[in-house]
């Protein structure tokens, strides 16, 4: 049958965003778009985004028999980059679980976890950990500043782990953007919440990673400094390029990410373009009542 | 409740199996030091005991025994059998050579005879054997099979008896009794002396019989002439006198015993502390539920007791089989038996101690234990943080303590120095000074070792980067854990080092001391009447490329009359040398300064003959005179030194030819003899003498007693690894949540596990120096205040062993982080995270 035969043509297309509900909107997104023509008509579009991670069918069961847990259930889901995605879902729905299986904190028991097209499944944890120290970045939410280091000390760590140089300029833009220049050489104890999480944030963005991952970055803060750390992270993902991957419970700090994906029992619930607080709160809202 | 808190270190076994090791280790430590008198004992008395092993009562008298006296001895009730030990001196012939041999009886009782220790072949059984002893042996060419012919002193006969070596035996030092370098058959013995000496009565007893019963009992038929004494009275007394008094020896074993149970004590309260850190959370959720604050506490106590006891017993089990096999292993090796005595105080005394400690150790942590809040069940532990007003109260208290330990320990060097005539004093201030400024260095670890960590640290970063810069800032996070730890080793260390250099100190001025008295190796007479005319230079010549030998020097003795200033006159036997040869020939300081214008006598010879260091004399002799002036010096026995050319001006060319041999250091004295034998044709004939057999056999004895008390560094090695790996342990366990971050950010588990092997090593060098530093220190005053006033005392450093200190006190850090490392890393990033919400 010679007129069912198909056609698959693969375009990459550059095109630029205009979001109008945020500042510091324009961008330049690329794509890959696989059309199929079958016949002479075109019969199926397909978009490829490039993603930094993509998480392939992940399960995670945690324990044996009968007292086993299923964390996530053939979780597929890929994170753009140069976006800002948040996970948000209700305690016990495997967001964490998700963010530590992407970031090669945890092994899957199923599926795979691809980074940067490879995969990391089946390399040994010295292999994760280096790609981990080179191309990953970490925010959680109490901070894990090291007590008897100052705040210089703590941002220069991660190069220092590495045995890399410190790219003086690059740390000094991040440590002026966030505001932290005078807390230098103080130690963690001496400093707020939120100064100590601004400088976790330059910590995690020192050796420019492919992406970031931040559990709860906002959960241990008042509410101006948890605005000032979520406007940072948004500032990062549009000024400095950056991918952030936020797993929260705040609609409010969902509210600044590109894309939020909804999670519930381990399995994606659904998934929002620029959403807002609003949206957000309807959408969870609506995943409860199910 | 001791129901359940046996339930609960069932459950939690693991844990208190730290404590159970410390424990077990500190009290093995003090059980051995108990039994180290023993060993130390042995050590000498095995050499001691050897001319009277097997009797079971000595019977001696200052004013000397006759054979007679055994057959008072052999009427008493008990005794199976007595016997003289007599002996007589006299010279053997081998071959062409002749040297001094003291000829002794052969025992008849076969408890005697079985108590001499054989190293070769057999004792003698029929008429015409000798068994030899080693010294004869290594200082001659005599073999088992060789036939000699010895003659006693004042024997007009010109021959003397043979008799065919068949074995060798291990003679004594001659300390408390006069010795033999053979034994024959007592009908040979007989034949072959008249004029013999009886040193002793040796009495062995019926069996079942009390030694020190029969002993009283013989005391009192004897009367105060004699001096009756068990076995073991007998060579305690040899020891005693050997090592310079009972108070040396208890003052070393009693240090042992504190020193151990000191450094047990630190690491046990803070195993306790790390196991109450551990279970603060269920502590809590115990105050939680309703329990007092006391009741804690009382668990806590109960547990150390529980434990404590345990571990003590298990602990004193060990610490006799440590002593056992130490003393098979490195001083028995034969059948003397076992030195390890079952002594009362030594099962009692570890177990009550060593509980004790284990209760004492544990106070603290349980009134820490009290302080858990109940609200900990829900939140995380605090750093502690140090108090102001303690940190200063303890930096003055310990500049104190070190200030008054320091004058003392320097009080007591003076006193001893200044000669005087009992050392008990200046001992107990110097022991007393070294106890109070050790305790004012152990309270101020937390000032020194800190400073001794950032120092170290600095290699550490230089070498390891980012893993060593972590462990050195977390090491100084808590300071009082830190030193705490390193005290232990501190304490092993300053110990060990203290030893050693108060050894080698000891070692080095013995030497010297040693050699300004015996100050010729080897010294060969030719006997040119029964030889073939070989000079001296053409002996001198055949010896010079023999192995072992350093170097030679021929010499010239002969007799020479001088006249002293009052005008009396007096024989000396001297011995010519060239003074430049002397200077390379002799381990003495003062025989190198011989000129031909000096005299050396002895000062024995000098008393004798009443001439005065610093006297004019003249030297007669066939050939001409001289005038010399007299040095007081014993170089060389009852023989006086002077110059060749000195000699041969008074004496001509009338005169015994012969060599100097000096040996090189640590060449065996025996195989370089043997050699000499084998270069030299047998029908040349010479007597040989030196002093090198007695020289190599003091320094053997201070190197053994110097490997006790290394031994001892296994023990106390032992208990800082548990030491710094409990406190490790309890880092790794407070800092989860950090490590998660690190392990998050990238920290490969090779970098994890190096920062902690450096933290680990880091604490073991900074207590390691710290405490080399206070050992060299407290090594030259011990060994001033002990010898001050009879030697005059070198300090001495021996670089070599303390780098092994050095090297083992890393070793000992690296291995103490390695179960900490595998903590660690078994907890996944995930987990260490999630544990801080």
């Amino acid at each position: 049958m010679p007129q069912n035969r198909n056609i698959l043509t693969t375009f990459r297309i550059r095109f630029r965003t205009d979001r109008e509900n945020l500042p510091c909107r324009i961008r330049t997104t690329e794509i890959l778009v696989d059309v199929i023509h079958s016949g002479g008509e075109m019969v199926a579009v397909a978009t490829k985004t490039d993603y930094a991670i993509e998480a392939r069918g992940v399960s995670k069961r945690f324990g044996e028999g009968e007292s086993a847990v299923n964390a996530l259930r053939g979780v597929t889901v890929g994170f753009e980059r140069g976006a800002f995605t948040a996970i948000m879902g209700a305690s016990g729905s495997g967001k964490s679980t998700l963010m530590q299986c992407a970031a090669g904190l945890d092994a899957v028991t199923d599926g795979d976890v691809v980074f940067d097209g490879m995969s990391l499944t089946g390399l040994s944890d010295t292999d994760v950990t280096k790609l981990r120290r080179d191309h990953m970045g970490f925010v959680f939410q109490s901070f894990n500043l090291l007590p008897a280091f100052t705040a210089r000390q703590n941002i220069e760590l991660p190069l220092r782990i590495a045995g890399k140089r410190l790219d003086k300029e690059w740390f000094g833009l991040l440590v002026r953007t966030l505001g932290i220049e005078d807390r230098l050489d103080h130690r963690p104890s001496e400093m707020s919440g939120g100064q100590q999480q601004r400088v976790a944030i330059a910590r995690a963005l020192i050796n420019r990673p492919s992406v970031v991952f931040c559990d709860e970055p906002t959960g241990a803060l008042d509410t101006r400094s948890g605005h000032q750390v979520l406007e940072f992270l948004r500032y990062s993902v549009d000024e400095l390029d950056s991918t952030i991957v936020m797993v929260t419970h705040d609609p409010v700090a969902a509210s600044y990410a590109d894309r939020v994906i909804y999670l519930a029992d381990g399995r994606i619930a659904g998934e929002d373009e620029s959403p807002t607080t609003d949206s957000v709160l309807a959408r969870i809202r609506t995943l409860g009542g199910q | 409740m001791v129901g359940s808190v046996l339930t609960q270190m069932r459950a939690t076994w693991k844990r208190t199996l730290a404590i159970l090791i410390a424990v077990v280790i500190g009290v093995a430590f003090v059980t051995l030091s108990f039994l180290a008198g023993h060993l130390l004992n042995a050590q000498l008395a095995g050499e001691v005991g050897n001319q009277v092993r097997g009797a079971d009562i000595i019977v001696t008298s200052d004013d000397g025994l006759t054979p007679d006296d055994a057959d008072l001895v052999r009427s008493m009730p008990s005794v199976a059998g007595a016997e003289p030990m007599i002996v007589s001196g006299g010279e053997f012939q081998h071959g062409a050579r002749r040297s001094y041999l003291s000829l002794g009886r052969m025992p008849e009782q076969q408890a005697l005879r079985d108590g001499m220790q054989l190293r070769e072949g057999r004792l003698p059984e029929a008429t015409g054997e000798i068994a030899i002893s080693d010294s004869v042996r290594d200082m001659s060419a005599v073999r088992v099979g060789d036939v000699i012919s010895w003659k006693e002193y004042g024997q007009e006969s010109e021959d003397g008896f043979e008799f065919t070596v068949v074995g060798v035996f291990e003679g004594g030092p001659g300390i408390a009794l006069n010795t033999y370098d053979g034994v024959v058959l007592p009908q040979d013995f007989e034949v072959a002396t008249n004029g013999s000496i009886t040193p002793a009565v040796l009495v062995t007893l019926d069996s079942g019989s009390d030694a020190r019963e029969v002993r009283a009992n013989l005391a009192d038929a004897l009367g105060d002439t004699y001096v009756v004494e068990t076995f073991h009275e007998f060579v305690d007394r040899a020891v005693e006198y050997y090592t310079g008094g009972a108070l040396t020896v208890q003052v070393v074993i009693g240090m042992f015993a504190l020193i151990a149970m000191f450094a047990a004590g630190i690491v046990i309260s803070n195993t306790f502390q790390i196991t109450i850190a551990q279970r603060i959370r269920e502590l809590a959720i115990m105050r939680c539920i309703g329990a007092t604050g006391p009741h804690v506490r009382r668990m806590v106590l109960v547990e150390a007791g529980i434990l404590g006891v345990l571990a003590s017993v298990i602990g004193t089990v060990a610490g006799f089989a440590l002593a056992i096999l130490v003393d098979s292993v490195f001083i028995g090796g034969d059948d003397r038996g076992s030195a390890v005595r079952v002594d009362v105080a030594a099962i009692i005394l570890p177990i009550i101690v060593g509980s004790l400690v284990t209760i004492g150790a544990a106070l603290k942590p349980a009134t820490m234990a009290t302080r858990v809040h109940p609200l900990q069940a829900i939140r995380t532990l605090d750093a502690p943080v140090e108090d102001e007003r303690a940190s200063r109260l303890r930096k003055f208290g310990s500049i104190g303590l070190l200030l008054l330990g320091g004058g003392l320990l320097a009080a007591g060097v003076v006193i001893a120095r200044g000669a005087s005539p009992d050392l008990s004093l200046p001992l107990l201030i110097g022991v007393l000074g070294g106890i109070i400024s050790f305790l004012g260095l152990l309270i101020g670890a937390r000032l020194v070792v800190p400073a001794a960590i950032s120092l170290v640290g600095r290699v550490a970063r230089a070498v390891s980067g980012i893993p060593g810069e972590i462990a050195t800032v977390n090491l100084q996070r808590n300071p009082g854990r830190t030193s705490s730890t390193s005290a232990a080793l501190l304490m092993g260390v300053t110990f060990v080092t203290m030893c050693l250099v108060g050894v080698a100190t000891v070692k080095s001025t013995f030497v010297e001391y040693f050699d300004e008295r015996s100050a010729i190796d080897l010294d060969l007479r030719l006997r040119p009447e029964e030889g073939d005319g070989e000079s001296a230079a053409s002996l001198g010549d055949r010896v010079a490329d023999v192995g072992g030998v350093d170097s030679v020097a021929p010499i010239t003795a002969a007799s020479v009359t001088a006249v002293s200033p009052d005008g009396s006159l007096l024989d000396i036997p001297v011995v010519g040398v060239d003074p430049s040869d002397a200077r390379s020939v002799s381990r003495a300081e003062r025989l190198t300064r011989l000129s031909d214008d000096v005299l050396i006598i002895g000062e024995f010879e000098s008393m004798v003959h009443g001439v005065e260091d610093g006297w004019r004399i003249t030297l007669q002799g066939d050939a001409g005179e001289r005038e010399v002036t007299v040095m007081v010096a014993n170089v060389l026995g009852d023989q006086g030194v002077v110059s060749e050319s000195t000699l041969r001006q008074v004496i001509g060319d009338d005169a015994q030819g012969g060599i100097w041999i000096r040996l090189e250091d640590g060449a065996a004295v025996g195989d370089v003899t043997e050699r000499i034998e084998a270069a030299v044709p047998a029908d040349v004939a010479f007597d040989i003498g030196g002093s090198a057999h007695d020289r190599e056999q003091s320094l053997r004895t201070m190197d053994q007693i110097l490997l006790v008390a290394v031994g001892l560094l296994g023990a106390a090695v032992l208990i800082a690894v548990v030491g710094v790996g409990n406190t490790l342990t309890l880092s790794v366990l407070e800092r989860s949540r950090e490590s998660g971050m690190l392990r998050a950010m990238g920290m490969t588990a090779r970098q994890m596990r190096t920062s902690l092997a450096v933290e680990g090593v880091l604490l073991a060098v900074a207590g390691a120096l710290v405490g080399a530093v206070a050992g060299i220190i407290y090594g030259w005053a011990g060994a001033i205040t002990l010898f001050g006033n009879t030697f005059p005392v070198e300090p001495a450093l021996p670089i070599g062993q303390l780098m092994m200190v050095g090297v083992t006190a890393l070793a000992a850090g690296l291995l103490a982080s390695v179960v900490p490392a595998r903590n660690a890393l078994r907890v996944s990033p995930i987990e260490a995270l999630a544990s801080a919400e």
